[in-house]
Order: structure tokens, then C-alpha cells, then sequence
């Protein structure tokens, strides 16, 4: 849960989503469903997460499916932070 | 992508030319076409992105030409010929061995390969072409696009570049906005309408209009001024 609402916090700090993220719930799309996330806004998503979480996350470890939906998001996370 | 999806991502008249071009190239089974580019500049060596973590399973290296790793380049391989012909280098993205992307780069001028034009750079020194930025599927929603930008852009930094140009299609909202987000300066716009031989191209420059049955007009990019 932790998790979970940083995670969201990172969303809204990073996409500028005005605190819409507060909202997402495990089955809400991400990826191709908010406009502000983008190709280069991914980026910046590893990165907030990688230095919020203490993690690393190597290039080969994330894809399409990864950003699908904020719960496939949060299981990511929570997985690499274990 | 219906017409009205298109008339509010690209506006009346440039939803007009895509559809009239869709229509026109239906129609002639491919021999007619309306094409229209936005020519941008990127800015070199003056990112101001927080720099990336090194990844140890990603390398990014020069691909010169024989290289065995073209082999796994998704063109056929008269085109890579006729690049590496034409003074074209290619850097490219390995993830743990996997070709994952390249980004190819041109000096001096560069011929289109969808319509008759030739770019021509008018200071050869700072500034380059840069065409066919391309990251394969698995990884194209991730960090080895913004690695291989960064890895390019710091080796022409070093050689005293100063512009990338490159076009992009007046068509694809999508591309316009993640290259404005990366800093682009706007260049101006060609279009071009393709009926067969016969090719009418409307410039953003000297001589403006260009009609041609065999010959490619000229566009000479300048270095922005800032």
C-alpha cells in the first residue's frame, strides 16, 4: 500500500498530472491512455522511481506490459524493491 | 484515425492534405501521394536532462560499414548499402547482445527517400542530419531511445557540432510534440504532391515552388540563430 501511494505521488510529480493519480486504481490504463505519458516521460519515470525506491532497474527489465496499467506498475515496483 | 480525430490533431488544413493524400494514394494504387515535412533543428551538446544511470547490458557503438551487426538491421540491405555509399554513419543500441535500435547520421547534405529533395547544410562543420531514429519494439518504451540520443549527441558535441536537422511528418502530431518537448527550433515545412513522374513541391525557401519530372529541389538549412 505504502508503495502504492508513492508510486502515485511519483506519477503526479513527474507527468504534472495535478493530482489525478490520487484516483488510479490497480486496472487503471497508463500507457497510451494519459496523453503527458510519453516516450520521454517514461524516462523520467525510471529515474523518479529508481531514486525514490533505491533500485535499479536495467534497460531489459522494462517493456509495454510493464506500463500497461498502474497495477502492473506498482507489482513492478513493488518486485524490484523486494 | 477518424476525420474528425484528424481535423483536431493536425488542424483543417493539414487534415485535408492526409486525407486528400490517403485518398489520392488509394486511388492510384501508390502513384500519387502528398507529402508534407516539418524541418526542425535539435540542439547539440546542450541537454539539459539529468544525465542516465550506465546500464552494464546496454552498448551503444559506432556500426561501420561491413559490420556484421547490420545483418540485423530491419532494412534491406540495398538501403544500408546506399548509406554507408553516401557517407552515412550509424550508431546502434545492443541490450545484452539483442540489436536494439540505431540513430543514422548524414554531413554535409542529405537526399530524401520518400519524394525528390535534397537537404543541404550550409555550415558542414556544426551542424548534421539525422534520419531513420529507429528502437525496435521490445524496447522502444524505456530508457535505450534517450540512451543512444544522448550517447550521439555527446560524440558530435566533442566534434564541434552545434544543430541536428531532420524532418519529421507534418502528419504525425505525436512526433511534432516529442521532438518540441526536446527543444527543437521549427524550420519551416515542404510539401510536396507526387503524381507519378510529375512532382510539384511547395519549399521553405528559394526558389519556393519546384516542379520536376526528374529533378530534386535544393533546401539549404542554416544553423538557427540563438
Amino acid at each position: 500500500m505504502q508503495a502504492a501511494a508513492e508510486l502515485k505521488t511519483i506519477l503526479d510529480d513527474v507527468l504534472s498530472l495535478g493530482g489525478r493519480a490520487q484516483a488510479f486504481g490497480p486496472d487503471t490504463p497508463l500507457l497510451g491512455a494519459i496523453p503527458e505519458l510519453d516516450s520521454m516521460a517514461v524516462v523520467s519515470l525510471i529515474t523518479a522511481i529508481e531514486e525514490r525506491f533505491g533500485i535499479a532497474i536495467a534497460d531489459d527489465e522494462i517493456d509495454g506490459s510493464v506500463f500497461a496499467t498502474f497495477g502492473s506498475l506498482n507489482a513492478f515496483v513493488e518486485q524490484a524493491a523486494r | 484515425m477518424s476525420v474528425l480525430t484528424n481535423v483536431r490533431q493536425l488542424g483543417w488544413l493539414d487534415a485535408l492534405l492526409y486525407l486528400g493524400g490517403q485518398v489520392l494514394s488509394r486511388l492510384s494504387g501508390g502513384r500519387a501521394r502528398i507529402v508534407k515535412y516539418r524541418l526542425v533543428a535539435q540542439p547539440i551538446g546542450r541537454s539539459d536532462a539529468k544525465p542516465l544511470r550506465p546500464d552494464a547490458a546496454t552498448e551503444l557503438r559506432a556500426v561501420p560499414a561491413g559490420d556484421a551487426l547490420a545483418a540485423a538491421f530491419e532494412r534491406p540491405p540495398h538501403v544500408v548499402e546506399r548509406r554507408y555509399a553516401a557517407g552515412a554513419a550509424c550508431t546502434a543500441a545492443l541490450v545484452r547482445g539483442e540489436f536494439a535500435g540505431f540513430i543514422w547520421i548524414q554531413r554535409g547534405a542529405y537526399d530524401e527517400d520518400e519524394v525528390r529533395c535534397r537537404y543541404e547544410l550550409q555550415d558542414a562543420a556544426t551542424c548534421v542530419w539525422d534520419f531513420d531514429v529507429f528502437v525496435t519494439p521490445r524496447f522502444r518504451v524505456g530508457r535505450t531511445l534517450a540512451r543512444l540520443w544522448s550517447h550521439v549527441d555527446q560524440g558530435l558535441a566533442r566534434e564541434g557540432v552545434r544543430w541536428s536537422f531532420s524532418r519529421i511528418s507534418a502528419f504525425n502530431r505525436e512526433s511534432l510534440a516529442a521532438h518540441a518537448r526536446l527543444g527543437t527550433v521549427d524550420c519551416g515545412t515542404a510539401l510536396f504532391v507526387v503524381l507519378g513522374p510529375l512532382q510539384a513541391a511547395l519549399l521553405p525557401a528559394f526558389p519556393w515552388l519546384h516542379l520536376s519530372l526528374r529533378r530534386a529541389p535544393r533546401i539549404v538549412l542554416a544553423p538557427p540563430k540563438r
